[in-house]
């Protein structure tokens, strides 16, 4: 109970659950972190510890964030998203395609927002008002934004060389912040995603909008009886969703330069991965922001110290899976206690 | 451009039409009509392959028609084969968009004695005349060639691939067998799997660099990496030319990869040639659709195509070829 209680808006209230937030998942999460930073830094200190090193794992896992909280929100309402990743990718080709045709970059960066959003409002209305299940909803989707994307490129990179320089340079923009003999360069996607993480996980504390989405996970009907509207929230969680999506679309097809319908593959796996690790629940209810930005810097680590180590390429893969399952593994035993 | 077009096009053309249309003195009935189906229909890959097989059709006067799906649909493929075969035209060149699912249809068009091959991607265990296409190994071999005359035995090469394809194990086979013949104090370093994912090839790629900074050359064993092993070479400042450049090979005809070979970011890429593989798979469809006095050995009724798959080859394009120019023009179709 103490940690269901830890990632539901009673654990944010300014009483003794706060230390129990602290010391619940999160806690553990932290230090499962920290744990392999050290044992990397041990048997790796020429490599695993430098600054480009780290830049790169942080700087690079900023895509994987943004799409776990996207993944974070619609499991708090007791939903799922599988097409986060298709989606990304439709979001992406609509932008590049519209600035290879000279389009000027706001327009290209509404009419992804649009698409985008569009995906999440029809994920939202079929779940939310059809009464669809989420899965069955969302693994349409994955299928058929990707093939949009697909049909739309033929499978290509859409380059965009005549888009405005500052587009193409700010997905790799750093940040100079002197360290006494140079700077080190913080990038801006880091920046950015850990911004998201604050701001997010304080709405989620503080607005009571969002605070609803836990009840609406928890019971639908006593949600329901409660007067919140829950179908109106449960498009609001989707809509959110394809907003973190698009972030995310804009952010990839600057840094590469590039749009491209097989952006995403795998990334909702990834995704929910983090997502569970961090405290989110498949039985809805449950989620925390903070929760899945440790999931995904552990999945992240655990990835640059596969290569560190010169882990078997083959396991890399099945390494994401087993996390997933040990984590779907845990969130069952909780919620049958919970239940019990 | 449009020159450098053309000549691309006449040097990969002439080559393969001397040696069956010079020995073929009589023209095709002028109603003959073949078929090519492909999925991801539009793409410029596919698009240069059919722009080989039209225009070796007009030397013989015969025409074409390109159908199949603008996605990866291979039942769509299918069902292109199925009308195809319907329509009763002399010959089909198709490009397996999945080897099983194409097995059928492509059984069925030679039943009907309607000439069935694969290019670009097989269906090895369908009763297709023969594939035509880059043969994997050779073209590994030609990376790896190349790879030895630029560093010589001073190659320390990462790899970055999707583990347990065969058509990627062929290419790294090739890669490593020409490496060791050729320069034998190169190494392959390590290997690193990118899952396939271009998002996902720039952290594998990074982590490999910082573990291995020995690494002086990414060998990308497929087409999606190479932006990210570029972006690697980029995080950790060894992307500039000096002697710590980590030169990137890559495996894509794409045009941004084009334009970034020209530019000099990446060291090299390992180009296949698509039109010849149109102008190979209509002359071999011709000549099974033209039985002569002797009827094939392995395929009685048709007339004669090689028993051995037909390799197309690969050139390796570095900064300033020529073919970079026309390739980044592809056909309008």
């Amino acid at each position: 109970m103490m940690t269901h209680a830890a990632n539901s808006p009673d654990a944010t209230k300014p009483t003794g659950r706060r230390f129990a937030a602290l010391s619940s998942r999160q806690f553990l999460l932290v230090l499962i972190n920290v744990a392999i930073f050290l044992v990397l830094t041990i048997l790796r200190p020429d490599a695993f510890p430098s600054w480009t090193n780290l830049k790169a794992v942080l700087s690079l896992m900023s895509y994987d964030l943004l799409i776990a909280i996207a993944m974070t929100i619609v499991l708090i309402v007791r939903g799922i998203d599988l097409s986060v990743g298709s989606v990304l990718a439709l979001a992406s080709v609509t932008m590049a395609l519209l600035l290879r045709a000279d389009a000027s970059v706001p327009v290209a960066l509404l009419a992804g927002l649009g698409v985008a959003l569009l995906c999440g409002l029809t994920n939202g209305l079929l779940v939310g008002v059809v009464g669809i299940l989420p899965f069955l909803v969302t693994l349409g989707m994955m299928s058929v934004a990707r093939g949009i994307a697909t049909v739309l490129t033929t499978g290509q990179y859409i380059s965009f060389p005549n888009a405005p320089a500052w587009f193409t340079l700010f997905g790799r923009y750093e940040l100079q912040i002197p360290n006494g003999s140079g700077f080190y360069g913080v990038p801006v996607t880091l920046i950015i995603g850990l911004t998201l993480v604050v701001v997010t996980s304080l709405l989620f504390s503080r607005w009571t909008a969002l605070r609803s989405f836990f009840f609406v996970g928890e019971s639908t009907e006593a949600a329901r009886l409660s007067g919140i509207k829950v179908t109106r929230l449960t498009v609001a969680a989707y809509l959110l969703a394809a907003l973190f999506v698009w972030f995310t679309a804009v952010l990839l097809t600057s840094a590469n330069k590039i749009g491209y319908a097989n952006y995403g593959i795998g990334a909702e796996m990834r995704a929910l991965a983090a997502a569970v690790v961090g405290g989110a629940s498949l039985a809805g209810g449950a989620g925390n922001i903070f929760g899945t930005f440790l999931g995904v810097l552990m999945l992240a680590l655990i990835g640059n110290g596969f290569v560190m180590l010169n882990g078997n390429p083959n396991w890399q893969q099945a390494s994401v899976g087993i996390v997933l399952l040990v984590a779907v593994g845990v969130d069952a035993l909780r919620t049958y206690r919970d239940r019990r | 451009m449009q020159s450098s077009r053309r000549g691309f096009v006449a040097l990969a053309a002439s080559s393969a039409l001397a040696s069956v249309v010079s020995t073929t003195a009589r023209a095709a009935d002028p109603k003959e009509h073949y078929g090519m189906v492909v999925f991801l229909k539009g793409s410029e890959f596919f698009n240069w392959a059919y722009a080989g097989f039209q225009d070796a059709a007009a030397t013989v006067g015969a025409t074409t028609e390109l159908q199949g799906p603008a996605d990866w649909d291979a039942s769509a493929e299918a069902r292109a084969v199925d009308q195809l075969v319907a329509k009763g035209v002399k010959g089909i060149a198709v490009t397996a968009g999945d080897a099983d699912t194409l097995i059928a249809s492509i059984n069925a068009g030679l039943k009907a004695k309607v000439p069935v091959l694969c290019f670009d991607s097989d269906s090895p265990k369908s009763n297709r005349l023969l594939f035509v296409g880059t043969n994997n190994y050779n073209a590994g071999v030609a990376a790896g060639t190349a790879v030895a005359k630029l560093l010589g035995d001073k190659a320390r090469i990462g790899i970055s691939r999707i583990p347990g394809l065969d058509s990627i194990n062929h290419r790294v086979a090739g890669f490593t067998d020409a490496l060791k013949k050729l320069a034998p104090g190169a190494q392959i370093i390590t290997e690193v799997n990118d899952e396939g994912d271009l998002q996902k090839a720039e952290p594998v790629n990074t982590a490999m660099l910082q573990a291995h900074p020995e690494i002086n050359v990414i060998f990308c064993g497929h087409g999606n990496p190479a932006t990210g092993a570029l972006a690697a070479t980029r995080n950790v400042g060894r992307d500039k030319e000096g002697p710590t450049k980590v030169y990137v090979v890559a495996w894509a005809i794409d045009v941004p990869i084009l334009q970034g070979v020209e530019k000099g970011d990446y060291g090299m890429t390992v180009a296949q040639n698509p039109y010849m593989m149109g102008v190979q798979s209509f002359l071999e469809l011709w000549s099974a659709s033209h039985p002569t006095q002797f009827d094939s050995m392995t395929n009685p009724g048709f007339g004669h195509v090689p028993t051995a798959d037909l390799d197309t080859g690969v050139k390796m394009l570095v900064k300033g070829d020529p073919a970079i120019k026309a390739l980044m023009t592809p056909p309008k179709l």
